[in-house]
């Protein structure tokens, strides 16, 4: 592959690469970086690049294997996207604001989910992935995978409704 | 969509049994604005997901990684595989030259010593040994050279371009060599009719 094609089919990728190191590092700055890293090793192995079915794919688990170790390495604390220590406020007025908070609200709880779960959640319903090209980035079998997707999007529900009946209670 | 129609695929959702389709369409309803209350602690889940699809990168990614590439290792990892032929193409020409000179000397000495030393048959079959080795030598350079090929792959720079300008050189140098070579074994061949017409 030359560095016109890489230009070309590669670099486009980068929104998805990022979303995908935010779910992960649970933070944009070391995501934007982690991207970085990426297209550099992607571009050492250009050469390889062109028998790669899904180019896409592939990416998207040297992304994910890269960010995992990251995590690992760093010992990393388990930091939330946006500030921790606010409390949901449900003074707000209308719908609208009442419903900017609780996305706020499933953001804080999907950072919250086991790393697997929150995979999966964001492979599917974020990016959209049919489930073998998730199994095939998450090294996981179709069971498993639906397993966690279920777990992961219940877990959401109970925690919102949780929140929900704790505020209303103070009514 | 019914109300009942959605239910039934809220189900299979948190069961992990819908389709993309199918979660398109959910998502499409509880996006739509008009959801009945009983449903509605739903919405922020799609709502998220809607919101998160879009986040785009800040930085110039293109740009930080294409001076990484020009002023960093990439230019080495391209050196990298220029040093492999270099050293390659230096044990060739070493041995070249060894077997030049070997072939010089021996026939700087004393002529007559020579020829009286090696019959006319020996020195046939080292000029048929001394051709087998340069053409065994000439095709691993082939062989070496295949990789050269990916090089003018990499639109990088002119580093890379006075590297491959370097190797023609030592390729030029290699086949003057060889020549010399072929005109020494010319010599062996003159020799050896010399000796046989001063035998006979």
């Amino acid at each position: 592959m030359t560095a016109k094609e890489f230009c070309n089919r590669v670099l486009p990728l980068k929104d998805k690469l990022f979303r995908l190191s935010r779910r992960i590092l649970n933070n944009a700055e070391d995501a934007e970086d982690a991207v970085q890293e990426v297209f550099y090793k992607l571009w050492m192995k250009n050469e390889e690049l062109d028998s790669f079915k899904s180019l896409e794919a592939f990416a998207m688990v040297v992304t994910k294997n890269f960010c995992l170790d990251r995590v690992k390495s760093k010992s990393y604390q388990n930091s939330e996207l946006t500030n921790v220590n606010e409390p949901v406020e449900h003074l707000s007025p209308g719908q609208m604001a009442e419903q900017k908070n609780e996305v706020e609200e499933v953001h804080r709880i999907v950072g919250r989910l086991p790393e697997q779960q929150r995979l999966i959640l964001h492979l599917r319903d974020i990016e959209g992935l049919e489930y073998d090209e998730i199994e095939q980035i998450m090294e996981m079998n179709a069971t498993a995978v639906r397993v966690n997707l279920s777990r992961a999007r219940k877990a959401i529900r109970e925690q919102l409704t949780a929140t929900h009946n704790y505020e209303y209670q103070g009514d | 969509m019914n109300i009942r129609e959605i239910e039934i695929l809220l189900q299979k959702y948190f069961e992990a049994e819908t389709s993309v389709e199918e979660e398109k369409m959910l998502r499409q309803f509880f996006l739509s604005g008009e959801v009945p209350a009983h449903l509605r602690q739903h919405i922020s889940l799609f709502k998220f997901a809607e919101t998160e699809k879009n986040v785009a990168m800040q930085a110039d990614v293109e740009k930080s990684l294409l001076n990484r590439i020009h002023s960093g290792r990439a230019i080495f990892y391209a050196g990298r595989r220029f040093w492999y032929l270099a050293t390659g193409a230096a044990a060739a020409v070493l041995l070249l030259f060894a077997i030049y000179t070997e072939t010089k000397k021996t026939f700087n000495d004393d002529p007559e010593i020579a020829a009286h030393t090696y019959s006319p048959e020996e020195i046939q079959l080292a000029y048929v040994q001394i051709h087998e080795v340069l053409h065994f030598t000439s095709s691993k350079l082939n062989q070496g050279t295949a990789p050269l090929n990916n090089i003018s792959k990499i639109d990088a720079g002119a580093e890379l371009v006075n590297h491959l300008a370097k190797f023609d050189l030592g390729i030029n140098e290699m086949n003057r060599g060889l020549r010399r070579i072929d005109d020494g074994a010319e010599h062996f061949n003159k020799l050896s009719k010399f000796n046989l017409l001063i035998h006979q």
